[in-house]
């Protein structure tokens, strides 16, 4: 019975918004407020050849510039943990990092000599970074002091440490990390489009969104940004999942490491 | 003839950077198949000599001896700690816990399951071998964690009060099977307690230290045959044999109170 509940009820709820949503566009005649869901949806066929190409290309630097993000948190937690020098030098650094918004660095695309969906993808990935920076480099290195000392009396060398201790303690966080990015990647790069996208001969999704607004295209504007709720809840769906399924498997047992 | 020495202190003395001397000129051997347990006010240095022994705090001042006979195997180890805690590494299995030491030292994976078959044997968890700790009762999670301090067969088993985070009736029924265990396999052992009863059941000879800086105050010889049952803690001669101790410990005491 719940079980069933768990997908009517949220449909059912859907439903609901959907009926509200029309009546208010019933008493909103002008539809000065909002456009009907029914104009949302004709606009989205109209306009479908021009917003799923822009998607497409905002979805290749939203899931380039979150790979390059999970590559580059992973490398440098690895590095940082290691090197406590390297720590040291560039700690103050990445916490004035986590405090500025880092979309004020979208501007840098208009003298970047890079192609425009590059510097869309770097951006993107510089603000995906951040949470392996605060989430995962800490979880590497404060592993219970117990288990360092239980790996120091049998003569671990580094390596091992990483590999059999510290790594796999800190999993957990690098699941949660991964999360965080993939929830900002999307945010990241229709934002930065917006802001900066008018120099791309192919706009992404910000840059359509600004000619609409400027064209007064309501319903057009709507039939975009569910397309892009839509693209964000799939990124953060498949991580989501993908983390389920990891951290449902990731036990070391007699069949290997997962 | 007398048992071989398997681990011998030699003035061994240790002193925090503060200028604060833990430790001064403690001289200890202990024999093959001895159980040492170590007594004494708070602040006299028993973690401390553990962790000297273990390599996992640096000496002062003084050496530690492991004579090393010949044909010892490969995967023999100094010493093994067993924490108050378990330290099971909760994304391993009871049996890949067990076999961690082997696996560090690089031993070929056949006696890496070949020992770790024959400890769970010996600890009478191979029916638990492929649960995860969070399955586990705290005795099995302890049973678990003696079993992978002996697969290496150290010199000497080192138990900084293994028994603290267990309840009564676990923690008796634990040191009995510890003494059974001894029964199979001979070991030597050094065992940080504050309890004088656990001392006198499990040890051979109980060290009394007092404190600042921690000395040996007196030895106190247990002339009871290994092995031995639960039902020796209820006769007059282990009754005397802890009330000895303990008045040693309070004479102990009054002499770092005073």
């Amino acid at each position: 019975m719940n079980g069933r509940l768990q997908w009517v009820l949220p449909l059912v709820t859907a439903g609901v918004v959907l009926i509200i949503w029309i009546c208010l566009a019933l008493v909103d005649t002008k539809h000065e407020a909002l456009p009907s869901p029914f104009a949302v949806a004709i606009a989205l066929g109209k306009e479908s050849g021009q917003i799923l190409p822009a998607l497409g290309r905002d979805v290749l630097a939203m899931i380039g510039g979150f790979i390059l993000a999970s590559i580059f948190g992973i490398v440098t937690a690895i590095l940082l943990v290691s090197y406590r020098g390297l720590s040291l030098a560039l700690k103050p650094w990445f916490a004035i990092g986590r405090m500025t918004p880092l979309l004020v660095l979208t501007p840098l695309m208009i003298i970047s000599p890079l192609p425009i969906w590059v510097s869309l993808m770097l951006i993107t990935a510089i603000i995906c970074y951040f949470p392996f920076v605060a989430i995962y480099t800490p979880a590497l290195t404060t592993t219970d002091k117990v288990l360092v000392d239980l790996f120091k009396t049998y003569r671990a060398d580094y390596r091992q440490q990483i590999m059999y201790l510290r790594f796999p303690h800190a999993f957990p966080s690098l699941i949660k990390a991964l999360r965080r990015a993939a929830i900002l990647a999307p945010l990241a790069t229709l934002l930065t489009d917006f802001l900066a996208g008018s120099l791309a001969n192919q706009p992404g999704l910000g840059r359509l969104l600004r000619e609409y607004y400027e064209a007064g295209g309501d319903a057009e504007i709507y039939a975009l940004c569910l397309i892009a709720a839509f693209t964000g809840v799939v990124l953060a769906g498949a991580v989501d999942a993908f983390a389920a399924w990891i951290l449902a498997h990731w036990h070391d047992n007699d069949h290997g490491t997962h | 003839m007398p048992n071989q020495t398997n681990l011998r202190l030699i003035d061994v003395s240790k002193r925090y950077a503060s200028g604060r001397a833990v430790l001064d000129s403690l001289s200890l051997d202990i024999a093959s198949g001895d159980i040492v347990a170590l007594i004494g006010p708070r602040g006299c240095g028993k973690s401390t000599i553990l962790r000297l022994i273990a390599g996992l705090t640096p000496l002062t001042a003084g050496e530690i001896e492991y004579p090393d006979p010949e044909g010892r195997p490969a995967y023999a180890t100094p010493s093994a700690f067993v924490f108050s805690e378990a330290a099971l590494l909760p994304w391993r299995t009871v049996r890949r816990n067990i076999l961690l030491p082997l696996q560090l030292a690089g031993i070929d994976r056949n006696e890496q399951d070949a020992r770790a078959n024959a400890m769970m044997k010996l600890w009478d968890i191979s029916h638990i071998a492929q649960r995860f700790p969070v399955q586990l009762t705290p005795g099995n999670r302890m049973r678990a964690a003696f079993a992978r301090a002996m697969i290496t067969e150290p010199n000497c088993l080192l138990m900084d009060e293994p028994f603290a985070g267990l309840d009564a009736i676990t923690r008796n029924k634990l040191s009995a099977e510890l003494m059974k265990v001894r029964s199979k396999q001979t070991f030597s052992a050094c065992l940080v307690t504050h309890s004088a009863a656990e001392a006198v059941f499990m040890a051979n000879r109980i060290v009394v230290l007092s404190a600042n800086p921690g000395k040996i105050k007196e030895i106190i010889e247990v002339e009871k045959d290994f092995p031995r049952k639960l039902a020796w803690r209820e006769s007059n001669e282990f009754q005397e044999a802890v009330t000895r101790v303990r008045s040693t410990l309070n004479e102990s005491q009054e002499g770092v109170a005073s």
